[in-house]
């Protein structure tokens, strides 16, 4: 059975790509991992991500 | 600390609505001018380089200019001094862009006349941002002609000087005597007057009344009374008192008997006063000259007149009795200096005396002085200092007929250049005190000439002089420079280092040594002791301390107060250090006497000119996702074997190379050091390589064998090693912010013979791994190069760097490559990322360590020598191709630095 899932592709340089797989493992939002700067992730869930890496950015 | 940066535009937005107050409009006149004239030369570069630190905002920025260049604009146009150092970057950036573009609206900041208090008055304007700016500069009235004189004056003692002015050769040798340079880009100049600087103004021979006066007719304002005031406190007790070697015996004097009264009023000064009995003094004066001292005690705490009438009376003494000599004295008696016969016959005829014959005193007011305890000087010195009248040591040379006279000369080929002749003529003070040495620090860039200056004054000087040198290295250095640039001949130079321990023959010389010789306080061998003996025994007409900034400030007490050398020179590239121990150098040895402009010195041919360029490496996500993860000995080794950055640095060797450019790459991380170098098969010395292997290398090296054009050096090569001719340096890790480090670093290509060739230029590569802490490492060890003037270009990312067709050619291209550099990184202990260890003051680094290309043969007995000496090393040296030991990946740690992400999970 075909199953859609509605997904945003998001662009980012490696190193906040790393840290989005690390979210990635608390969430689960990546639906695809499609090279070194883009990642295909769950269009429900991209509130949160932006949210969270806003928050891990700021802090740095 | 959180950045917003649309915080402060959003507050300049509200301010602009809120602010309608047109009438304060005319108040800014002064402010809008000022920024006028800063304004159309500074914006640009405000808006490009307001934020080094910050690495977001300037990715798309390529040029960098320093902070500080910013400042003045905004000080004298508004506000004043935002001290607070570590304010809001972001917040800055749109402070500028604001300001730039609506000058009018300044004016609200002074409606209510707040002036100093400019904090409290903009409150009452809901404005934010005057907080940060306390001072109130607007209300300074211009001078008339203001616009063809170059400074600013501010009332915190800074002093703003334009560069671009047709005066600045004039104001620029000026404010370098009297105060110090804080930052010299290329058109704002900052400079600083410190108490430091005006007693250093003050010895070189400024009176107040020039200081103050030359400040006047160079300032676009009034000078503030506030720095008035202080120059006048700082000058007029400044000079007033001379601590003065003679025979070994220290004596503090001045002509102003209450100074010496207020002196011994401190304790401290009192218990290091030495009062000899008259039998004593007889013995320690008997075989100098005679004895006058049981005559002078009896003339103890005499006011001034009668002094006088008695020197009379005195000087028919001394007629009879030509060489006479008052030496030292019991309490506060007076000591006569040698006489000079022109000064004699003009003091002879002032005062209406028939000197004819006479051998008078050369003084016009004649000095009072008390002996001191040798071992207590420096607290003294210190005491002194607290007491605002710090000492000048002064030493009279010619007159000098104790010691015996050196016969050196520079030889005929030599010529000084004209800044090192300023150098020497602020040593040793032209005009009327002509003849005397003073001590202080000189301080020049690597490569200009340093050595010349220490020889010249010695030359001057014509006395026995001890040269402190941080190495053995050096201590061969400065003897050939000695024979190269003076006449003096091979029996008058001795070295005294842990190998050669000779004596100059005669009773004087130059001795060559180091400062761990002469301060190791533990057991010596015989020979070593008797050297030791006889330079403490001597007493030296000059001390030339090299590179006094690495020495560590309880070696140079040592030393200091073990031997006793009239005058004492400093000599360094770099006055700064991460501690605040620049400070002691004041009071152990004495003020700056002249500090160089690099640019002006590039400009001029006699140091090469430096293209500065950082590139940022991208980290691969693989290496980024463990670095996340490490800590922080890890993170340091990750960032230097990041693959991107080896690639840059090859690419960049290939390419400098090709370009006929000599190269040193330098790593504080040994581990990182070693694998670089035996990947690209260059030769590499690091703290353990052994002293012939280190001179051999550096000889092919130096002598252009085709397969040492490039060098890898570790941190034995900041400032230990002497490689005169590279010109191109690449930093592959620059684990701290050692601002010092840096600029040695720089030291080493400035000195480039190339540099006379048509629009040559040494260029110098800082490699940093994007997002990680080195970016913050890095900006902070700019500073100081960019405090000298030097623009750091920044090439954003690694795509920018190397061209597209020379990719594939590098090392490390492949995932499969990178993906094994990582492998071998996470095999490493955690401490194999910590920089290596090195003395820096060290004579000798003892080591074994064979830097061959790595043969099977060879491979095991150095990773058994590194095993013995490192062995956190040892386990990292695979050869280049052999696969890798299959190894337990370590357990992952996450670092506390990301604390916010664990909350978050």
């Amino acid at each position: 059975m075909v199953r859609a899932v509605k997904g945003v592709m998001v662009e980012c340089d490696p190193a906040v790509k790393q840290i989005i797989k690390d979210l990635d493992t608390q969430h689960h939002f990546i639906i695809e991992d499609l090279d070194e700067t883009h990642l295909f992730i769950d269009a429900s869930k991209i509130e949160m991500v932006q949210e969270r890496l806003e928050e891990i950015l700021e802090e740095d | 600390m959180k950045r917003n940066p649309h915080f402060a535009r959003q507050l300049w937005a509200k301010r602009q609505r809120a602010d309608k107050d047109p009438g304060a409009a005319a108040a800014a006149a002064a402010a809008a001018a000022a920024r006028r004239a800063l304004e159309s030369h500074t914006r640009d570069e405000e808006l490009d380089g307001a934020a080094p630190e910050g690495q977001e905002a300037l990715r798309e920025h390529a040029v960098v200019l320093p902070r500080h260049a910013l400042r003045p604009a905004m000080d004298l146009a508004v506000f004043g001094d935002d001290d607070g150092g570590d304010d809001p970057l972001d917040t800055d950036t749109a402070w500028y862009g604001a300001a730039a573009t609506q000058p009018i609206s300044l004016s609200g900041m002074n409606a209510d006349g707040g002036g100093g208090g400019g904090g409290g008055s903009a409150k009452s304007h809901e404005d934010a941002i005057a907080d940060l700016f306390p001072q109130d500069y607007s209300r300074l009235e211009l001078k008339p002609n203001a616009a063809s004189r170059p400074i600013w004056v501010c009332h915190d003692g800074r002093i703003i000087l334009e560069a671009f002015s047709p005066l600045v050769n004039q104001a620029q040798d000026f404010l370098i005597t009297i105060a110090e340079p804080v930052t010299r880009p290329s058109r704002i100049h900052e400079y600083k007057l410190t108490a430091y600087s005006l007693y250093a103004a003050v010895s070189v021979g400024m009176t107040t009344d020039v200081i103050l006066d030359v400040l006047e007719r160079f300032s676009k304002v009034k000078v503030p009374d506030r720095v008035v005031n202080f120059i006048k406190e700082c000058t007029l007790s400044y000079g007033k008192v001379k601590l003065v070697l003679n025979r070994n015996r220290y004596f503090i004097e001045s002509s102003y008997p209450e100074i010496l009264r207020i002196l011994l009023n401190s304790p401290e000064i009192l218990a290091a006063r030495i009062i000899r009995t008259e039998e004593e003094e007889a013995a320690l004066l008997e075989q100098a000259k005679k004895d006058k001292a049981s005559a002078d005690a009896s003339k103890q705490q005499q006011t001034q007149p009668q002094h006088q009438q008695q020197q009379q009376q005195q000087k028919a003494v001394k007629s009879e009795d030509a060489d006479a000599e008052f030496g030292a004295v019991i309490t506060l008696d007076r000591e006569d200096d040698d006489d000079d016969a022109d000064a004699v016959a003009a003091a002879a005829a002032s005062r209406g005396i028939n000197g004819t014959s006479q051998v008078l005193d050369d003084e016009s007011d004649f000095t009072q002085s008390f002996e001191i305890n040798p071992q207590k000087v420096e607290e003294v010195k210190r005491k002194c200092t607290e007491l605002d009248y710090p000492l000048m040591e002064e030493y009279d040379f010619r007159h000098d007929d104790i010691n015996e006279t050196l016969d050196i000369d520079l030889s005929p080929k030599t010529t000084i250049r004209d800044y090192q002749e300023k150098c020497l003529s602020k040593m040793f003070g032209g005009g009327a005190s002509g003849g005397r040495a003073r001590s202080g620090i000189i301080v020049l860039p690597t490569g200009a000439g340093k050595t010349l200056v220490g020889i010249t004054a010695a030359c001057t000087v014509k006395k026995s002089t001890l040269v402190l040198c941080t190495n053995a290295l050096s201590v061969e250095q400065w003897s050939n420079e000695f024979r190269k640039w003076s006449t003096l001949q091979d029996h008058q130079i001795a070295k005294f280092t842990a190998e050669s321990k000779q004596q100059f023959a005669g009773n004087s010389g130059v001795v060559i040594s180091t400062y761990t010789m002469i301060s190791h306080t533990g057991r010596r061998a015989y020979d070593t002791q008797k050297m030791l003996e006889f330079v403490n025994g001597h007493e030296w007409g000059l001390m030339i301390l090299d590179e006094v900034h690495v020495v560590p400030a309880n070696i140079f007490r040592r030393v200091l107060t073990t031997v006793a050398a009239h005058t004492k020179l400093g000599l360094t590239a770099t006055l700064v250090r991460e501690d605040d121990k620049i400070e002691d150098l004041n009071f152990l040895i004495g003020p700056k006497l002249y500090e160089a402009n690099w640019m002006d010195l590039a400009t001029r041919g006699h140091i090469a000119k430096v293209e500065a360029t950082e590139i940022w490496c991208p980290m691969t996500g693989d290496f980024y996702q463990e670095y996340l993860k490490s800590n922080s000995g890890k993170r340091r080794l990750l960032c230097v074997m990041n693959p991107s950055k080896f690639m840059a640095c090859e690419y960049l060797i290939r390419w400098r190379e090709k370009q006929g450019d000599k190269i040193i790459v330098f790593s504080d991380n040994v581990f990182a050091l070693m694998y670089y170098a035996m990947e690209l098969k260059k030769p590499f010395i690091y703290g353990e390589t052994p002293h012939e292997e280190r001179s051999k290398l550096l000889n092919m090296f130096r002598n252009n064998h085709p397969q040492f054009r490039t060098i890898f050096l570790s941190k034995v090569g900041d400032t230990s090693l002497d490689l005169p001719e590279a010109t191109c340096l690449i930093q592959i890790s620059s684990q701290f912010g050692s601002r010092r480090q840096e600029a040695q670093r720089m030291g080493r290509i400035l000195r480039a013979k190339r540099r006379n060739e048509a629009g040559f230029r040494s260029r110098f590569y800082t490699l940093v791994s994007k997002d990680t802490d080195e970016v913050v490492f890095s900006a902070r060890r700019r500073k100081f190069l960019v405090d000298q003037g030097y623009e750091f270009k920044i090439v954003p990312s690694f795509e920018a760097l190397v061209p597209e067709e020379e990719r594939s050619a590098l090392r490390f291209n492949t995932p499969a490559d990178q993906a094994r550099m990582l492998k071998l990184v996470k095999e490493q202990r955690d401490e194999v990322g910590l920089e290596e260890t090195v003395r820096t003051s060290a004579d000798d680094i003892e080591g074994a360590w064979m830097n061959q290309p790595p043969t099977a043969a060879k491979r095991g007995a150095a990773a058994r020598r590194a095993a013995a000496a490192a062995a956190a090393v040892a386990a990292g040296l695979p050869a280049p191709q052999q696969p890798t030991r299959a190894a337990a990946v370590p357990p992952r740690r996450t670092h506390k630095l990301f604390k916010a992400w664990q909350r978050g999970k």
